[in-house]
């Protein structure tokens, strides 16, 4: 019988059932890919990270280094485990020619080392250590998937050729997160460059416990050593390598959320409509005796059906696509040892959506319960609250013609059944808004500000500060440039506590001519005021008004914090001073400068590249673009996925919705039709209904993906050391197309869906 | 007296080959003018698809038909609808109110466009109508909260509150017991009186006795009729029963 019941349900609901079924295939697979690939992410890093003998602490350094005291330190550790320290040559773009052309790639800092003797391997695609001949040279993986740099390529160094043999697999440095990327050559070759450019070490250290990392950071800061420089444990570069492949798993688990949420709401409408139609039969089938478990297992007996398929056809798909998703973690880690967890992961998933559309039909199916067949028999009244209202009556009301009050009072009276369709629209706006306000922000002036690099037009980084005096007359006698800043970037230690040093990275200059984005308080003004980074400001549970002690030149002083300001450079952990230290080393230097108007920038740049050769020189929105580009372009294309999915799916549930209310109105469309409403009458009655919620329903998603959008990304990019994220949405997109389009959208829909009221005679539903 | 309602010809089946029935089989005829027509037949004789053909709320397999020498298959769907509200009444077996509106909106619905601009002179007439209905008090209560014969009664309100020329009747009173089915056929009587021209299909002899022109179908053909004058009610009654035992129905 159960057979022939889920026949003919699939016979009299192709449409809506294909559909469930694409809805239901489509969660499985997005959830199974994401088991597959979490489990095969994190096999791979793992086993890349065992391979590779990624250090558990990282300092960087710059500067002098005691070799002898750090030895010293280590053995002398109870934590430590393994020691080494690693040269990292920083060498300058205008240094490298590649194939006799200059090398394009400097929004990185690229360094160059020799292989490791102890852990910190560098590995080829086999996961195998390489060391290089003379002349050789292996690049960042990076810049091989990129395009930069290819096998076969030859690159010149202050003169010395090296052949590229072939990419690395870099723990530290691969991700483009990292600002460092890392070139693999003979240590003899390393001698003969190292003349062209800047030495930093890596202090690197192993554990002989991973856990007692916060012990042993404590132990490094109190003993004083050399810290000019990022430090990195194993749980950050854990994380960066994981997060591209993370984001794609977090956005395809969304993506399965919205599609399961649909899913359900699309079951509840499909099947809210067959219980309504056939509530006298339910009523006749308990009076008669039928368990409610029966009724229950017939009603859910079409959804088993296509919620197994849908699920069993969902894993199949996502084990035979899941090699595409897998490219990125294979070429940058290798394989993953759990390929059979994997796929375990991948049939649970699968189980999980089959079980969960199951169990939401159950407990929907539970209102059956309540139902007696006495009430079902006699009334056979609809249970979707239709009633009229109190105070909306056609009689008293003036502004609306009749179908446009009978299409507002169908809405009005019957919420529960318009509350799912509402529901959706908000989702499908939300969707369609989020991405674009993201992309607008990112590609907006001010966004510059959260990089901490204030709005100027352009940039410079000088190495030391050798040619400073030079440039800085030459530009305050420069009739084409407005305005412009010299910053100095320095390396300071200050007080954690009482007895704990730490060190900090200070910017020190004139704050007010190219403002950052204060989220708290303002710039340093006077001398004893310093501004910290969001990020710093956090872990040091620092707010505005406190005090902070900077050793300088061996002397404590104090400063009174004056602001907080979202940085994403430099790790996100900076400040911002004014005083004045020729004593101390610089980092490097920094000038932001502004441009009188009809002044080609980037022709004034080239004449600044040509006369300053050691100085790094980027128009500012090609900095962004080279830092963000890629994110940016992978934005916007979510953006236009995000707009076709919403319109599509807008589309699909407006049919399938109002096509529904249709064949439920079927007999109410017969009565109207028989007092003399026309065909016209009828669609608008849908119309103006359909046409009112995606109105409200826009504005609602707008309203969200504004605040619990801008929350949702503020939270995403905070850790990134940008603090009170605030959109700036693009207006004609927000306030213009989008609601154009979803109310264009759903007109047609809604006429689509209705055609068939046309279809309906008046003798069919109302003849005895 | 001038025709109102002329049927030529007109022929509906339902199902197809094999299956086919035929529900209207060439069916002609033609109502006058304030005549209060019954037409009579057993299950599945064609009365109702007559009445519904005649309302222009059926298709035709043949046929035309004219209400004031207007042919109406010959309309497009919204022109009928239209031609429809504005010159028909139509009550059913079970009232079919909308559950969204109140008694008195729904009463009001079909109307309302042509008193846009005077709104109170159309609560005015149907508060008079239901209260000649003997509905009054039930202006504000939901369809649910009133009983089988007042929704009824409500219906015809509904069906006449336009003042239309014909009112059709599909078993009126199939649903009610014997005491608001008398009230309802006094109610059509007195429509009838002041100058209503109204056309039921029933199957029960009592309603049938009511009208002037008793019409008797039998699968799908008008077989005979009966005309009344001054005839009492039993009379009536006697000379129907009569009539359906010659015919076999």
């Amino acid at each position: 019988m159960l057979k022939k019941i889920i026949q003919n349900d699939l016979k009299g609901s192709k449409l809506v059932s294909l559909t469930t079924f694409v809805f239901i295939l489509f969660a499985s697979f997005l959830l199974s890919t994401v088991a597959i690939i979490a489990v095969n992410l994190n096999s791979s890093v793992n086993l890349f990270m065992e391979n590779v003998k990624t250090p558990h602490f990282l300092q960087m350094h710059m500067g002098d280094f005691d070799s002898e005291r750090m030895r010293h330190f280590a053995q002398s550790n109870e934590h430590v485990l393994d020691y080494q320290t690693m040269p990292f040559l920083n060498v300058d773009a205008s240094d490298i020619s590649v194939n006799g052309e200059r090398f394009t790639e400097n929004s990185q800092d690229n360094g160059f080392s020799w292989q490791s003797e102890n852990f910190d391997f560098l590995l080829d695609l086999d996961n195998k250590i390489i060391y290089p001949n003379e002349g050789e040279i292996y690049i960042p993986l990076v810049y091989d998937t990129n395009g930069v740099l290819k096998t076969g390529d030859r690159m010149t160094i202050s003169g010395l050729d090296f052949t590229v043999k072939g990419a690395i697999r870099d723990a530290q440095m691969s991700s483009m997160l990292a600002s460092s990327k890392r070139f693999l050559i003979h240590p003899s070759d390393y001698e003969k460059i190292r003349s062209v450019g800047r030495e930093e070490f890596l202090i690197e250290f192993l554990l002989k416990d991973p856990a007692s990392i916060n012990l042993f950071q404590g132990d490094y800061a109190n003993a004083n050593l050399e810290s000019n420089g990022p430090t990195i444990t194993y749980s950050i570069i854990k994380l960066m390598n994981s997060l591209t492949d993370g984001i794609i798993i977090a956005i395809l688990f969304l993506i399965a959320f919205l599609i399961i949420i649909v899913s359900f709401l699309l079951i509840r409408l499909t099947l809210t409509a067959k219980i309504e139609d056939e509530y006298k039969t339910i009523g006749v089938l308990k009076a008669i005796g039928m368990q409610l478990s029966m009724i229950k297992k017939m009603y859910r007996a079409k959804y088993a059906l296509i919620a197994s398929l849908g699920s069993a056809f969902g894993l199949i798909l996502s084990l035979v696509l899941s090699g595409f998703f897998l490219q990125n973690i294979r070429l940058f880690f290798g394989e993953s040892e759990h390929k059979a967890l994997a796929i375990i992961s991948a049939v649970i998933a699968s189980a999980f959506i089959f079980a969960v559309v199951i169990l939401f039909i159950t407990l929907f199916l539970q209102r059956l319960k309540k139902l007696t067949p006495a009430a079902a028999i006699n009334t056979g009244i609809v249970s979707d609250g239709a009633s009229s209202l109190k105070h909306f009556k056609l009689r008293k009301q003036n502004l609306l013609s009749t179908d446009l009050f009978y299409g507002m009072n169908l809405i009005l009276t019957r919420k529960k059944t318009y509350f799912t369709f509402v529901l959706i629209l908000i989702i499908a706006s939300f969707v369609m808004i989020l991405p674009n306000n993201i992309y607008s922000t990112m590609a907006s002036d001010k966004f510059i500000s959260y990089m901490g690099l204030g709005n100027g037009q352009a940039m410079m980084i000088l190495a030391g500060k050798d040619s400073l005096n030079d440039l800085n007359s030459r530009l305050e006698n420069d009739p084409d440039i407005e305005t412009y800043a010299i910053y100095d970037h320095k390396s300071y230690e200050f007080m954690l506590d009482e007895n704990a040093i730490s060190k900090m990275w200070v910017t020190l200059g004139n704050h007010h001519l190219f403002p950052v984005l204060y989220t708290a308080g303002h710039a340093p003004e006077h001398d004893n005021e310093i501004a910290l980074s969001f990020l710093n400001a956090s872990s040091l549970d620092k707010k505005i008004g406190d005090t902070l002690t900077l050793i300088i030149n061996q002397q404590k002083t104090d400063f009174v914090i004056t602001g907080i300001y979202s940085d994403i450079t430099n790790g996100g952990k900076t400040a911002r001073a004014t005083f004045s230290d020729n004593l101390s080393d610089s980092l490097s230097t920094s000038l932001v400068m502004n441009f009188r108007k009809d002044i080609s920038i980037d022709e004034k740049l080239k004449s600044f590249e040509q006369a300053y050769l050691n100085a790094k020189v980027y128009n500012i929105k090609t900095y962004r673009d080279a830092v963000f580009g890629s994110t940016m372009n992978n934005i916007k294309i979510s953006s236009v996925i995000a707009i076709i999915l919403s319109v599509g799916l807008t589309l699909l549930i407006t049919l399938l919705f109002v096509n529904m209310l249709v064949v439920k109105d079927r007999r109410n469309t017969s009565i109207l039709k028989s007092v003399g409403f026309t065909n016209k009458s009828l669609h608008t009655h849908y119309i103006s209904g359909s046409v009112l919620l995606v109105i409200v329903s826009m504005i609602f998603g707008t309203v969200l993906a504004s605040t619990l959008g801008q929350s949702i990304t503020g939270a995403f990019v905070q850790a990134m050391g940008v603090a009170n994220l605030k959109f700036n949405i693009d207006k004609s997109f927000v306030f213009f197309i989008a609601p154009i389009c979803m109310v264009a959208i759903v007109y047609f829909g809604t006429n689509l869906g209705t055609r068939s009221i046309q279809k309906i005679k008046v003798s069919d539903y109302i003849r005895e | 007296m001038t025709t109102i309602i002329e049927a030529r010809n007109i022929t509906k089946t339902f199902g197809q080959e094999k299956n086919q029935t035929v529900a209207l089989n060439n069916v002609s005829i033609a109502i006058k003018a304030n005549e209060f027509v019954s037409v009579m037949g057993p299950s599945g004789s064609g009365k109702s698809t007559l009445l519904f053909a005649l309302g222009g709320m059926d298709t035709l397999d043949e046929g035309c038909v004219y209400i004031n020498g207007v042919s109406l298959y010959e309309m497009d769907d919204n022109r009928v609808a239209d031609f429809r509200r504005k010159n028909m009444g139509f009550v059913f077996q079970n009232p079919t109110m909308l559950p969204s509106l109140d008694i008195l909106d729904n009463i009001m619905l079909p109307s309302f466009e042509d008193y846009k601009n005077d709104k109170s002179a159309l609560t005015q007439k149907a508060q008079n109508l239901m209260k000649l209905a003997g509905i009054e008090g039930t202006e504000n209560r939901k369809i649910t909260e009133v009983s089988g014969g007042q929704l009824q009664r409500a219906s015809i309100c509904r069906a006449v509150l336009h003042g239309p020329e014909i009112l059709f009747g599909d078993e009126p009173t199939g649903a009610l017991n014997s005491k608001s089915s008398e009230e309802i056929l006094d109610l059509f009587e007195e429509l009838n009186k002041n100058g209503m021209t109204i056309l039921l299909v029933t199957h029960d002899a009592k309603v049938s006795a009511r009208a002037n022109r008793v019409i008797f179908m039998k699968d799908g053909a008008l077989e005979s009729e009966l005309y009344f004058e001054n005839e009492d009610h039993q009379t009536r009654l006697v000379l129907i029963n009569q009539k359906m035992s010659d015919l076999g129905i």
